[in-house]
C-alpha cells in the first residue's frame, strides 16, 4: 500500500472552550464550492450539513463538530478560512462623529480572539429553590446567525430552549433532553420578565468573536475605538 | 467567500480550462488562495500581452 500523500499544510490552534490543541487544514476549492451551493439554496438544512462537512473535513483532530459551543465553531471557521483565503481582512467603517466617512482598515485574522466575560455561569437562578442550567448555542444557530437569510425574530424564543441542559428543583434534576418542547416552552412563560432576562443575560454575556480597532476619520481627524463582534460581523453577511 | 457568486466561480473555471488549459480536478484541488493567485497572475500576463501587441501594432 502506498504511503500517504500530504498535498495542504496543517495548522494548529488552540480551542478557547478548553483550550485543547487543534491540528486542522485549509480547505479546498471544491470544498468552498460546495459551502457555496449550499448557501445560494437558501435552506438551512443544506447550509448546516454543508458547514458541517468542511469543518469536519478540515479539522484533524477527534472532534465533535455538532456538539461544539457557537464561539469555539465561529473561531475554528474564522481560523480555517483565514488559512484557505486570506489572513487579512479588509473592512469598511463607518466615522462615528460624522456618521458619513467611511474609512478602509485592514486587520489580521491572527488578532481575532474569543473574549470571556469574567464572572459568568452557566447556573441561573430563577427562584430560591429553581435553577436552570443552560449550555451554550451549537451548530445550528451559529449557521442561522451566520449563513442563513431566513432566521425569524421567533427563533430567538427557540434558542432559548435548545440551550437549557437542566432544570434544577431542589434535589431533583430534570434533564431538559428528557422534556418535550411543549412542556420547555411552557417552562419559559410561566417566569417572570425578570426571571426571563436573567436567562437572556447568559447569551449576551456569551463569549464571543472580538476585535477591538483605532480608526482615525481623515476629514475631522478625531480617532475612535471600534469593537467587531461576532462571525457575520467579519463578513459583512 | 473568495468569489461573490456561484455563477463567478463556474465563470472563472471555464476561462481557466478553455483557454489555460487547467483541468477542473487541478483547479478543484487547489487552495482557494492558490487559485487567486493564479488567476491574478494570468490576469497579469494578459496585460502584459495586449501592451506587448499594442507596441507591435504600428
Amino acid at each position: 500500500m502506498p504511503l500517504p500523500k500530504i498535498e495542504v499544510p496543517t495548522y494548529t490552534t488552540e480551542l478557547p472552550s478548553t483550550g485543547q490543541t487543534i491540528k486542522f487544514r485549509p480547505f479546498l476549492v471544491k470544498e468552498e464550492k460546495v459551502l457555496l451551493m449550499a448557501m445560494e439554496s437558501e435552506d438551512d438544512k443544506q447550509i448546516t450539513d454543508a458547514v458541517c462537512t468542511l469543518l469536519t473535513n478540515c479539522i484533524q483532530s477527534r472532534l465533535k463538530v455538532r456538539t461544539l459551543p457557537m464561539f469555539d465553531l465561529e473561531f475554528l471557521f474564522l481560523q480555517i478560512r483565514g488559512k484557505s483565503v486570506s489572513e487579512e481582512l479588509d473592512l469598511k467603517i463607518t466615522c462615528r462623529d460624522d456618521n458619513e466617512t467611511v474609512v478602509d482598515v485592514q486587520i489580521q485574522l491572527d488578532d481575532v480572539k474569543v473574549v470571556k466575560p469574567e464572572g459568568i455561569t452557566d447556573m441561573i437562578k430563577v427562584t430560591d429553590n429553581i435553577a436552570v442550567k443552560m449550555k451554550y448555542p451549537q451548530l445550528d444557530t451559529f449557521v442561522k446567525s451566520n449563513f442563513s437569510q431566513n432566521s425569524k425574530p421567533e427563533e430567538a424564543f427557540d434558542v432559548i430552549i435548545q440551550c437549557i441542559d437542566q432544570i434544577i428543583e431542589g434535589d431533583e434534576v430534570h434533564e431538559a433532553c428528557n422534556a418535550t418542547k411543549k412542556e420547555l416552552n411552557g417552562f419559559l412563560d410561566s417566569l417572570t420578565s425578570k426571571q426571563f432576562e436573567n436567562l437572556q443575560k447568559f447569551f449576551t454575556n456569551m463569549p464571543k468573536l472580538s476585535h477591538t480597532l483605532l480608526v482615525k476619520n481623515p476629514n475631522t481627524g478625531s480617532e475612535d475605538e471600534y469593537t467587531i463582534e461576532g462571525l457575520a460581523a467579519f463578513f459583512g453577511s | 467567500m473568495s468569489y461573490n457568486s456561484l455563477e463567478n466561480y463556474f465563470r472563472t473555471n471555464f476561462s481557466l480550462m478553455q483557454h489555460h488549459k487547467y483541468s477542473l480536478t487541478e483547479l478543484e484541488n487547489m487552495v482557494p488562495w492558490e487559485r487567486e493567485i493564479y488567476v491574478t497572475l494570468l490576469l497579469q500576463h494578459l496585460e502584459e500581452e495586449k501592451l506587448r501587441q499594442q507596441q507591435q501594432t504600428p
